[in-house]
């Protein structure tokens, strides 16, 4: 990648310059406690005529030295105890919950609540001690009733917001197999639920279990809020899903990630992929509420360049990116900025292709076309949807890489395309469409967020 | 018409009673039912403050920026996860932030009419009280607008598409007006949060009740409380909340109503007294004229009694002048059969007196047995000797079978006694039978007499009845004649005093008449 930034690094120079500066009267630690970010352009060299190109803005958690205490965690976990979910279901959420407790630290914050018509909490948040008060409360737990998924989150977000502090990860964990029926019970309601979350520094995990929950709702509440999502088809596999989502909570290095992006002069901002934005004329702005340790999160912006003459230089956008470092307590900022050169050749164009960046951005603009295929379908426009697909599929296969694009680029591109001829036909199956769209929405939400599992 | 004047006496103060403790429990019903209303809307009427305090204390500080300045705004705006979004609206109808103006179906004129309408109308009145819910259905364009207590700010609430969207206004000192959008999900959460969940127990002692937070169109918001509501039941209580949640109303659901079923409990407790009050009323006034009735017997008895010892004497002269001058007066065929008459009948009479003075001693637990010396068959012979003209005049033909020729100990005269009733009997219902057959034997220290007529016989059914004192069988066999209706039940009485019995034999191959088998205790 780094080959690719020769173009930019001249302006980087400039506005690093004056980071560092700021940085060093604050920076204590080392630097490789700090966040990585990289911004770059999948085509560093566009058509004269003008085309759209994707910047990737990428940061990467520092690794978190084994040796230093971790983040401490306030957590509510949220489960749904309504009819649905007798037997098997709550007999596993016990166990996840039990298992969530256990690998908790005694200083970590821990609520419980349940919900079915009412809302109970059954645990306040506090500390976790040795667990053992909150095990005993969670081996209590029958089900029965309706479904006030609302309700049980807005609690879980009053229980975390007693201990919320930016310096711990705050976290409400739903677990629901069924559909809201008690309350708001919109996917937007709950998105914009998420949404308020997210501002005030609460993401929502929402796991969705069995078949029977509203897949949209689960991830607008976890999209606005940044917290994970996952499709839980088998209650014996939450232990598995539990234990991912407990692990990434303790891996947190950095959260409260804001990320500005501020296109030049004559570059429109066209969409942000992969995360909500808000886009007001040449400024966008989004977050990330956690970033782990040694992992990568990037989104890409897909932006309009004006026609240009061959050979000059075409300043692209200034990236701006505030975070909390959980290591030093400070809240750090970074800065990075981006260019594109013309060239009226074509083949100019393909051969300084950053194929790494190119991919990524493909992918996530790829994971558009299979929201938008999951619209047509549920239009019941089937044929539509597949035949989108299929060309998706057919784009990745025919898609220009560079000569000096890695082999695993280059299967990655091919994988890509499989994937989607599989999807094109799953989504011409009518019979097991309910699930599959359940695993279609989790799997647009994994890429969107890079979610690690 | 005594008997139902006395009913009526009766059932008047259990029926009084019951009227005045009906009354009774429907007044404290009702003074119960008020005080509980008046608690439960007092603290709606305080849980909608407080829901309103909350909404303030959530919106203070929130103020007009100097400058309408875009990335400031922003940040405001992500300050307050309960801010949806800023408006900015200036005094010449310009929308200016955000300039593509987000707020649907909201033109500037409305915002101002709203504010003018404030500016015009007075403080809204304090709360009313009672929980007078009436179900508007929210009009999509319905504009309200309210007043703080602060000047120049206030709520502008509306409905989109069926949700309530709440702005509160405040005036910039330029003139401007700032439209602060909350959040619908952001405010409803951030109210559940603050609200009280439901505990899985109980607090202890206290009546499980039942909150429920409901929108115009009466959909839950939120519900906390442990009661169970059962489906399409009526609140006991309801408040509407004050502005700007006004489309808002709380719903009031409590056991406590389940003190009216414990009001009704007793209701149905106090019917229950007075029915067994009456009862008893009724039983005591049964008993008492049963023991006067029984008093008023006694005294009959006792009466019958002394006329009875009255006459003894008396008749006793007779029978002996009588019997002397049977002896004297020779072959005087009509004067010895007048003569017998005569006889006859001071024996029957005797026996009678001896059966009344008898039955009076069993009254009085009085009547003994006194054994003597005897041999049965001869007191039966004797017995027979004297009913012989009496017999012979009904055509009743007598056989006696003796094997009880051994001395014994036994009453004599308690076995006369008892012989001459049930002989009599014979004489009297079953003459038409023309025979009357007794047999005695003696088995070691029983001795047991079969007494048998040819008569019609007792029907089963009154076998056991006809040893009832005062029983007489009414049927036409027993037409016409008299009696006391106390011999059988004496004799029975008499034998089993002498440690036997009297019993009807049952006799399956005789087609008719009856027989009695009298078994008597004698020492040797």
């Amino acid at each position: 990648m780094r080959n690719f930034k020769f173009l930019s690094r001249s302006f980087l120079v400039a506005t690093l310059a004056a980071t560092a500066v700021a940085g060093a009267a604050t920076a204590k630690s080392q630097l490789s406690n700090k966040v990585d970010l990289d911004v770059a352009v999948g085509t560093p060299v566009v058509s004269s005529t003008g085309s759209k190109a994707y910047v990737r803005v990428a940061l990467t958690g520092f690794e978190r030295q084994a040796d230093v205490e971790r983040v401490s965690a306030n957590v509510a976990i949220v489960l749904d105890k309504s009819g649905s979910m007798a037997g098997e279901k709550i007999q596993r959420a016990r166990e996840a919950a039990i298992l969530a407790v256990q690998r908790l630290a005694p200083n970590d914050i821990l609520s419980i609540i349940t919900y079915s018509d009412s809302v109970t909490v059954l645990h306040p948040a506090q500390r976790v001690g040795n667990g053992q008060q909150a095990i005993n409360r969670i081996k209590r737990i029958r089900q029965g009733g309706g479904t006030a998924l609302f309700a049980g989150v807005a609690k879980g977000a009053a229980e975390v917001r007693k201990f919320l502090d930016a310096e711990r990860v705050n976290r409400v964990i739903l677990l629901s197999d069924g559909l809201a029926n008690v309350g708001p019970s919109s996917p937007q309601e709950l998105g914009e639920l998420g949404s308020a979350l997210g501002s005030d520094g609460i993401s929502v995990t929402t796991i969705g279990l069995g078949l029977g929950y509203n897949e949209d709702l689960m991830t607008q509440l976890a999209g606005y809020s940044d917290g994970n999502h996952a499709f839980v088809q088998n209650a014996s596999d939450l232990l598995r899903i539990f234990t991912y989502e407990f692990g990434e909570v303790m891996s947190v290095v950095a959260q409260d990630v804001e990320i500005e992006i501020i296109c030049a002069n004559g570059i429109k901002p066209l969409r942000l992929l992969g995360r909500p934005a808000t886009i007001n004329g040449d400024r966008v702005t989004t977050r990330i509420s956690q970033l782990l340790s040694a992992q990568e999160k990037y989104v890409v912006l897909e932006v309009e360049v004006p026609p240009g003459v061959d050979g000059e230089l075409q300043s692209l956008a200034d990236v701006q990116v505030a975070y909390l470092n959980l290591d030093n307590r400070q809240r750090d900022s970074l800065s990075d900025a981006v260019n594109v050169s013309y060239a009226a050749d074509k083949r100019e164009v393909v051969r300084s292709t950053n194929a790494g960046v190119q991919v990524q951005s493909m992918k996530l603009k790829a994971n558009e076309v299979s929201k938008e295929a999951v619209r047509l379908r549920d239009k019941g426009q089937v044929g539509a949807a597949s035949s989108l697909l299929k060309s998706q599929a057919d784009e990745f296969r025919s898609a220009p890489l560079p000569p000096s694009a890695a082999p695993a680029e280059i299967q990655a591109l091919q994988e890509a395309a499989e994937e989607y001829e599989a999807d094109a036909e799953s989504f011409a199956d009518d019979r097991d469409w309910n699930r599959a769209r359940k695993e279609q929405r989790a799997k647009q939400y994994r890429k969107d967020r890079q979610q690690t599992y | 018409m005594r008997r139902f004047i006395a009913v009526l006496v009766l059932l008047l103060p259990p029926l009084a009673l019951l009227g005045f403790g009906w009354q009774l429990t429907a007044d404290r019903d009702a003074v119960l039912q008020m005080q509980l209303r008046q608690l439960v809307d007092a603290r709606l009427e305080g849980l909608d403050a407080d829901i309103h305090r909350w909404l303030m204390q959530q919106l203070r500080g929130l103020e007009p920026l100097a400058t309408v300045d875009g990335p400031g705004i922003a940040e405001l705006r992500r300050s307050r996860s309960l801010i949806r979004q800023i408006h900015v609206l200036s005094r010449d109808g310009q929308w200016r932030y955000p300039q593509q103006g987000q707020l649907e179906n909201l033109p500037p004129e409305t915002v101002f009419a709203a504010l003018a309408d404030e500016a015009n109308s007075q403080r809204p009145a304090p709360w009313a009280g009672s929980g007078s819910f009436s179900r508007k259905a929210p009009a999509a364009e319905r504009v309200d607008a309210a007043i703080a207590p602060a000047p120049r700010q206030g709520w502008l609430v509306r409905y989109q598409q069926q949700q309530l969207q709440l702005l509160r206004w405040l005036d910039a000192p330029n003139g401007d007006v700032w439209l602060f959008e909350v959040s619908y999900p952001a405010l409803l959460a951030g109210l559940i949060g603050w609200l009280p969940d439901t505990s899985i127990e109980n607090a202890d002692g206290a009546a499980a009740e039942r909150y429920r937070l409901a929108d115009g169109s009466g959909r839950q918001l939120y519900g906390w409380g442990n009661y169970a509501v059962a489906e399409q039941q009526t609140p006991q209580a309801q408040l509407t909340l004050r502005q700007p949640l006004s489309g808002w109303h709380i719903d009031y659901y409590s056991e406590a109503a389940a003190a009216n079923t414990l009001l009704d409990r007793l209701r149905w407790l106090l019917i229950a007294a007075a029915l067994a009050l009456l009862t008893l009323l009724l039983g005591v006034w049964l008993w008492r004229k049963q023991q006067a009735e029984l008093r008023l017997a006694e005294q009959r008895v006792s009466f019958v009694n002394q006329v009875s010892h009255e006459l003894k004497t008396p008749l006793t002269n007779i029978r002996l002048y009588a019997e002397l001058l049977q002896q004297k007066i020779g072959d005087q065929p009509i004067a010895k059969r007048q003569l017998g008459v005569v006889v006859s009948e001071s024996q029957r009479l005797s026996r009678l007196i001896n059966n009344v003075l008898s039955f009076g001693r069993g009254q009085r637990k009085q009547l003994q047995i006194q054994r003597r010396p005897a041999v049965v068959d001869e007191v039966v012979e004797e017995v027979l000797a004297n009913w012989e003209i009496a017999l012979a005049d009904s055509g009743i033909q007598v056989s006696f079978t003796g094997n009880a020729e051994r001395e014994v100990w036994v009453d004599a005269d308690a076995l006369e006694q008892i012989l001459n009733n049930l002989i009599s009997n014979a004489e009297k219902y079953a003459a038409s039978g023309g025979k009357l057959a007794i047999s005695s034997v003696l088995s070691g220290n029983i001795a047991t007499l079969l007494i048998s007529d040819a008569g019609p016989g007792i029907p089963m059914a009154e076998r056991q009845r006809v040893f009832e004192s005062f029983y007489r069988r009414s049927d036409n066999t027993t037409e016409g004649v008299s009696g006391t209706g106390i011999g059988l039940g004496l004799a029975r009485e008499l034998a089993r005093l002498h440690g036997g019995d009297l019993t009807i034999k049952y006799d399956a191959a005789a087609e008719q008449g009856s027989c009695f088998e009298l078994s008597l205790e004698v020492g040797e």
